[in-house]
């Protein structure tokens, strides 16, 4: 009793070694979760559509379509307003896509063909879409990606035989 | 050094490490981990345009399965304008799961003809929308089933080509297929 009681009177210590535990545990999880780079940044503008797709994004020249405009690596090229919608391709992309070809990959000339990520919101119509991937294949951007937001599949079963 | 016996007894009893520096590391290195967590992942959908006209010409010769995207039903065609079923929208979206449960009896029954079909046709009208276009594309291109006790992707039709469905009558063929 009387021993108890003079070690209390000394330095109180906490006990930590759970809260170190859990630290620890949590610092190497979120480490391995950050570890994929995250190449495509949210933008708030989006909301992109839903999909299993489970590939990852490359990294390459992004096209962002909004419901107001259009961005290529962060800069706006045009409003959507302004695109008519008998056009095929829209001229002010292609002169974008062009500038970008023409200044990335002079190593391979051979091949004109380039990659790109097209990140649309999830309601904009398909005669956006094709005019955007019409112009993209005009310019040579022939590998186009389509950004999406991952969402948990749930499996279906097999027809019955 | 020990002067007491009291003080030798603590000693030994309570032999601490000092934890404050890595304590602070963790209380920094926490925060900063999770604000950098991604909590919605981004994939993407990999979709290869034909380099040039001739190419879509040599891709179109052969038969085509196509799935018409209309505002309140899907239409599946093989080959081109044929009907082979209409599926009705469910509760306003469309049925993909059906969608999906006839599309792998068709590449049954073509694999038992003998025919090993890969690409598909998703012809939209130009107000379909994107998210439409997707869910679509997601059905197509695979479904999942149980292999040995565990869930794969099996491979429906990958290959996708996007086009402008047909204006009114069924038997005019795409004309702009990408």
């Amino acid at each position: 009793m009387n021993k108890r009681l003079r070690k209390m009177k000394g330095s109180p210590t906490l006990n930590l070694v759970s809260l170190m535990d859990i630290f620890t545990i949590l610092v190497f999880f979120l480490m391995v979760n950050s570890s994929d780079v995250e190449i495509l940044q949210q933008n708030d503008s989006i909301k992109l559509p839903e999909s299993v797709a489970e590939r990852k994004p490359r990294e390459n020249i992004m096209i962002l379509i909004s419901d107001e405009e259009i961005i290529v690596q962060g800069r706006k090229i045009v409003n959507v307003d302004e695109i008519s919608r008998r056009d095929e391709t829209i001229a002010a992309l292609t002169t974008e896509l062009s500038h970008h070809a023409s200044r990335s990959t002079v190593a391979n000339q051979d091949a004109p063909e380039h990659a790109v990520t097209i990140m649309g919101n999830h309601d904009i119509p398909y005669q956006l879409l094709k005019q955007v991937m019409t112009t993209c294949a005009d310019a040579n951007y022939t590998d186009i990606s389509l950004a999406v937001t991952k969402t948990a599949s749930k499996p279906s079963v097999a027809p019955e035989v | 050094m020990f002067t007491t016996k009291q003080n030798r007894h603590n000693r030994t009893q309570e032999a601490e490490l000092d934890i404050t520096a890595f304590m602070n590391l963790m209380i920094v290195l926490v925060p900063v981990l999770l604000l950098g967590m991604v909590f919605s992942q981004i994939t993407v959908i990999e979709l290869k345009l034909p380099r040039s006209a001739i190419e879509s010409e040599l891709a179109g010769h052969d038969k085509q399965l196509e799935v018409i995207l209309e505002a309140d039903r899907l239409i599946v065609n093989y080959p081109e304008g044929v009907l082979l079923r209409e599926i009705p929208n469910k509760d306003g979206v469309q049925d993909v799961k059906t969608l999906s449960t006839f599309l792998q009896q068709v590449k049954r029954q073509l694999g038992e003809k003998g025919i090993q079909k890969k690409n598909i046709s998703l012809l939209s009208r130009s107000s379909t929308s994107y998210q439409e276009i997707i869910s679509v594309m997601d059905s197509v291109r695979s479904y999942q089933t149980v292999v040995a006790a565990s869930v794969v992707n099996a491979e429906l039709f990958p290959e996708i080509a996007l086009g402008d469905a047909p204006s009114e009558s069924p038997s005019i063929a795409s004309s702009n297929t990408l």
